[in-house]
């Protein structure tokens, strides 16, 4: 962009240039300056010291296993949300006179390009980045086939209820907005759908340590469905069947599975006349009951989405797809020996070795964090509070060092 | 004090009882790295390095004199993914880790030592070559290139051996040090933290004041 700036410039300086096309290109030239380092600052994060390294080669698997072809960059900041912002092919293809380099960039990059923005303070612990696969749903979201048509009867009464709530019928201007609401939190349900099924309970307690460490607010908004209930969607699949993950994770931890378990201070969802009073201190009072009244809709929907990118991960990427008895090898394998040092790098038996996934190394490092942690070896001069943060620097530093060297495996094995 | 031979490694390698078992992880390929009828495991070059460059500072030390760097000051980290090589020059000396994480049993150590064929071109893989019982980490190497030529180097290049003996008591059985209670050590970074113990820095700094007053 830069270069392509220094080309107005360069057409500005010409004698032959008119003066008011010169000034205008030096204008442009100022212009596209500007948005050049506004591109560095979102780049802003994405360097090695800034982001743990290793995580990001398992990630780019999860990415391409998902078959997303776009260029894709992490990067970490101090911002309270994980973000997976989209940027355009006319960030550059709307350039006047685009320089080489520029031209060259722009046939690099598949558009639109991604960054996935990971908070500053997860990096402190390996298992939250289980989230990254909610951010990746929304990757794929387009992929989602799911006709809402066959919910109209569902989606009328919720429209009826709302209107009740009100005393009034809603305007197609508010329709239209509810409508918009309603496309943003099968979305969101969408997006915990693929973070569940790459990652499995590890993916629920990631949620679960999210929303407590944003405050444990209600979660509920005009783009959100309520954190509680987003919580419940998955535990009720964690929950479900007798080889459940429940089961899986109780039998090798003595811990079962809890709906609070890692986020017990989330607050719960209030009944519906006080919840439109509550929403409508920040929303509009027509927004404030739509949301109250998409509440019940979107659990009914919420079946059929987790359906949906059941059959979307089952028929494009069935190795992705993390399964109760991969959770049970994995605990196996794993679990007892990272309490002796020796982290989830690979499996071992009879001299045959297999590399540990990501979804793996994430579901022992939690299960290790909330029932094992007491049990991980740590220098003998932590004690009291600094023997907990002690365990934990060292679980952190050997989940690093299973997810580097697994991958470095992988790739081995591949080529 | 017996060496164990490559068979004995690995069956260590798959040992049932965690307290016993030895963890060299991962072998990317157990045919180059375990060769049948040898008593030594081959170990790989990592990813990580830090190379010493050329600084302002006149010396180096713990011992809190003024001016002193932290030892962090004196690298520069690099991070060469698999495929990539960093070059190390006649004379330079830089900080490697083995690719494999290494966590030895009580009943065991271990002595790294340099590949014949990288010490005929003259790089020195490691000089602090003792690995101790209960050891977890990756080893750090502090590789110094002798020759007259640069040499290329590659994650993931064969660069050492690592040959295993025996610990035994003071009875002369196999030693379990406490196993359950056992603190083990390992390299958490390649950098060292200190150079001294904290008694040994306060008896020096003493005697060092003591000849400051006479």
């Amino acid at each position: 962009m830069i270069d392509t700036a220094a080309g107005y410039l360069t057409q500005a300086s010409k004698p032959e240039t008119d003066d008011d096309v010169a000034s205008q290109l030096v204008k442009d030239a100022n212009q596209l300056g500007n948005s050049a380092y506004e591109r560095l600052q979102d780049l802003e994060g994405s360097g090695a010291d800034q982001i743990p390294h290793q995580v990001v080669g398992p990630f780019q698997r999860w990415v391409t296993g998902l078959g997303i072809e776009n260029t894709i960059f992490f990067r970490a900041d101090h911002v309270a949300n994980y973000e997976l912002r989209w940027y355009p092919r006319a960030i550059v293809s709307n350039l006047n006179s685009q320089s080489q380099s520029l031209l060259d960039a722009e046939g690099a990059i598949k558009w639109p390009f991604f960054r996935l923005t990971v908070p500053s303070r997860a990096m402190g612990m390996l298992p939250h980045f289980a989230i990254v696969g909610h951010e990746l749903g929304h990757a794929i979201q387009d992929k989602n086939q799911l006709d809402l048509d066959q919910f109209n009867k569902e989606n009328i009464e919720s429209i009826e209820r709302t209107e009740a709530r009100l005393g009034t019928k809603l305007s197609q201007q508010v329709l239209v907005l509810r409508q918009g609401s309603l496309r943003s939190w099968v979305n969101e349900i969408w997006s915990d759908a693929v973070g569940y099924y790459l990652a499995g309970p590890a993916f629920f307690f990631a949620l679960g340590a999210f929303f407590e460490l944003s405050g444990g607010a209600l979660g509920i908004g005009r783009w959100h469905p309520p954190s509680e209930l987003r919580r419940r969607l998955v535990i009720d699949r964690l929950t479900a069947g007798e080889s459940s993950f429940s089961n899986v994770f109780e039998k090798a931890t003595g811990k079962p599975l809890t709906e609070d378990m890692n986020s017990p201070h989330l607050s719960k969802l209030p009944d519906a006349d006080t919840l439109t009073k509550l929403l409508g201190t920040k929303l509009t009072r027509e927004m404030a009951a739509i949301c109250v009244e998409l509440v019940p809709l979107i659990e009914t929907l919420a079946g059929a989405i987790y359906s949906e990118a059941e059959r979307v991960l089952t028929s494009s990427c069935p190795e992705m797809v993390y399964t109760p008895e991969r959770l049970r090898a994995d605990l196996e394998h794993f679990l007892d020996p990272l309490c002796h040092l020796i982290p989830p790098i690979e499996s071992r038996t009879n001299h045959v070795t297999e590399p540990a996934s990501l979804a793996g190394i994430l579901n022992v490092g939690w299960a290790a964090l909330i029932a094992k942690l007491d049990e991980i070896p740590a220098s003998e001069s932590a004690v009291g509070e600094d023997e907990a943060a002690a365990k934990m620097e060292k679980l952190q530093e050997l989940l690093l060092k299973a997810v580097e060297l697994s991958e470095a495996k992988q790739i081995w094995d591949e080529t | 004090m017996p060496a164990l031979s490559t068979d004995a490694i690995l069956r260590r390698l798959e040992d049932d009882n965690f307290e016993r078992r030895l963890t060299i992880s991962p072998l990317l390929d157990e045919t180059v790295q375990a060769k049948p009828g040898q008593a030594a495991i081959d170990v790989r070059l990592g990813f990580d390095f830090c190379v010493v460059t050329a600084s302002r500072f006149g010396a180096v030390g713990d011992l809190g004199e003024s001016h002193e760097p932290s030892f962090d000051q004196l690298y520069r980290r690099s991070f060469i993914p698999l495929g990539s090589s960093i070059t190390i020059h006649p004379h330079q000396f830089l900080l490697a880790q083995t690719l494999e994480y290494l966590r030895l049993p009580p009943d065991l150590m271990a002595y790294v030592v340099g590949r014949s064929t990288w010490g005929r071109l003259g790089l020195i893989v490691a000089t602090a070559i003792g690995v101790h019982p209960n050891f977890a980490g990756s080893l750090t190497l502090e590789l110094r290139n002798l020759g007259e030529t640069p040499l290329r180097l590659y994650p993931g290049q064969t660069i050492a051996q690592l040959f295993f003996h025996n610990v035994v008591d003071s009875g002369g059985v196999a030693s379990t040090c406490e196993a359950e209670r056992a603190q083990y050590a390992g390299t958490i970074d390649m950098v060292p933290r200190k150079l001294s113990d904290s008694q040994t820095r306060e008896k020096i700094l003493a005697i060092q004041q003591a000849n400051a007053q006479d």
